[in-house]
């Protein structure tokens, strides 16, 4: 596929270069914005942030884009993590901040300070429990704290910007955590996890983390690690989660117990 | 791997004829799939053929409840991670390089090893992957994107190729929300077949769906237009712009609790009036 807006911006025109560009692109962006938020003036400021960006500077990104371009390869995967750079940037730190603090007052008190420390500052949650307890003075287990967690999440996640809260807060906490678990005990489990890991080599550990954990597509894994087919990914998956299982039995621990 | 079901043993008082003895050495094999086969489906819940054989194997069962509850403890996991930005983050052409599979092994190896240790990056890793799915990869018609089956999908491709339009008179148009009786689709209500102006699309409501997706595809296929909404209706906006006497298709899914979905049919609908 060419790109007809590179030769125009290599020829110094770079106005040129940007109407090809945008009359290319236009709905590929409208169309990941959207998927953040649906309210209609949000997507417009946002459009008009990934325009200001990508002219920004000289045309610095769009012509980091031309130089690694390759013919007939598509840059449509490049736009979209562009978009969603920008669309949560704008909301975490420009115009948009205020909305996502609009979010976060519609909550109760603890569920709001949750809010602010894992969907805008992206700490993770150990650390957001680990803040509650020395900065606000909040008294709860951390299996309380899962679960207040777990009801900012839904309450989050339930407007018209659902999209957009999961990429900033990231996915919800696992069900199955034991609400009497504390914080180091997970600290504990993470190393005999990652030992049971060990043997698989760093590929095939990512496979397993971007299939198990992040719900990644298998025939995507396969792609962007270069694996023959799913069938790969799927045999790591195996042979990782039956390590674990083994790890954890010799450890005394079995599933049901954690 | 198979497994032989025991043959049976006659009593004394049971003569054994030459028939009974045929079915004795006949053995009954159970083919079970390949380990890894069993992943998809214990943790994605998509294979219907490791589904049915598990219904009557306990060997199989067994190891797909098992599979999820070490799934879960590396899920566990995800408390403990950060998703702030450091200096070693990657920038969206890596990104973009690793989710469409351009990388080399020696060019993989540091991003698959920062990866290992990012959870801000390894988000934007799916998330890019999910988007290029789910959005149009041009919107300019081009060579690549006019093959239905790419963003409409070979079932939708069937239905348009059947040419709805127009239905006339068996059009449902009720806006009555229908018994609950499973997951249901919506309706599109509006528009269809010839209009003057499309200022908005109107569908029928889903009990218990919480959120609608509505896309709307030129006659290309390209998407022009996505948008996610609690609404049965939805305002088209005006940078979404729609030519007239040509046509253009939509459909809407219903996403309910637990993550069930259930889309339209394709409907097509052709602007005949001035555009705004």
């Amino acid at each position: 596929m060419e790109e007809p807006w590179i030769a125009p911006l290599e020829a110094d025109d770079p106005e040129a270069a940007w109407d090809l560009f945008i009359e290319r692109y236009r709905r590929l962006i409208f169309g990941a914005i959207r998927r953040y938020t649906a309210e209609h003036d949000e997507v417009m400021d946002v459009f008009a942030r990934v325009c200001e960006a990508l002219r920004e500077n000289d045309f610095t990104r769009l012509r980091r884009c031309a130089a690694h371009v390759e013919p007939g390869r598509p840059i449509s995967t490049w736009i979209v993590a562009v978009v969603r750079n920008l669309t949560i940037d704008w909301f975490r730190h420009r115009d948009g901040r205020p909305r996502l603090s609009a979010v976060a007052d519609a909550l109760p008190p603890t569920r709001k300070q949750i809010f602010l420390y894992v969907f805008v500052e992206q700490r993770s949650h150990v650390e957001a429990y680990e803040l509650l307890r020395s900065r606000d003075g909040a008294e709860l287990s951390f299996g309380e704290f899962l679960k207040e967690l777990n009801e900012t999440y839904r309450a989050a996640g339930a407007g018209r910007r659902g999209r957009l809260v999961e990429e900033l807060g990231g996915d919800a906490p696992e069900i199955a955590v034991d609400p009497n678990v504390e914080p180091a005990e997970l600290g504990e489990q993470q190393r005999a996890l990652a030992a049971a890991l060990e043997s698989l080599s760093p590929e095939d550990r990512l496979a397993v983390q971007l299939y198990v954990v992040d719900g990644m597509p298998a025939d995507q894994v396969a792609r962007a690690l270069g694996y023959p087919g799913t069938k790969t990914v799927y045999n790591r998956v195996y042979r990782a989660l039956a390590a674990v299982r083994s790890r954890l039995e010799q450890a005394g621990i079995k599933a049901g117990d954690l | 791997m198979t497994c032989d079901a025991a043959a049976s043993s006659a009593g004394p008082s049971v003569r054994t004829t030459g028939s009974m003895l045929q079915l004795i050495k006949r053995r009954v094999r159970m083919t079970h799939p390949d380990p890894e086969s069993l992943v998809p489906h214990a943790l994605r819940g998509d294979d219907p053929v490791v589904a049915r054989h598990v219904q009557s194997c306990d060997t199989c069962r067994a190891e797909v409840e098992r599979l999820p509850q070490s799934a879960g403890l590396l899920r566990q996991q995800r408390v403990s991670a950060s998703r702030g930005e450091t200096p070693q983050c990657l920038d969206e052409i890596a990104i973009a390089d690793f989710v469409d599979g351009r990388l080399d092994a020696d060019a993989r190896a540091p991003v698959v090893a920062h990866l290992l240790t990012c959870a801000r990056c390894r988000a934007a890793v799916v998330d890019a992957g999910r988007a290029v799915r789910e959005v149009s990869l041009t919107g300019t018609g081009s060579a690549a994107w006019r093959r239905w089956s790419i963003p409409l999908g070979a079932a939708a491709a069937a239905v348009l190729l059947l040419a709805l339009w127009p239905r006339g008179g068996a059009d449902r148009g009720d806006l009555r929300e229908p018994p609950i009786t499973g997951t249901i689709a919506p309706v599109p209500v509006s528009p269809r077949n010839a209009v003057i102006h499309v200022d908005q699309v109107v569908w029928t409501s889903v009990p218990r769906a919480e959120q609608y997706r509505v896309r709307m595809f030129d006659g290309q296929g390209s998407v022009v237009w996505t948008v996610e909404t609690p609404d049965t209706a939805a305002a088209l906006p005006t940078t979404v712009r729609l030519t007239r006497g040509l046509h253009y298709f939509w459909r809407v899914e219903a996403e309910t609790d637990y993550h069930r979905t259930a889309a339209s049919d394709l409907v097509e609908f052709e602007v005949t009036g001035h555009e705004p």
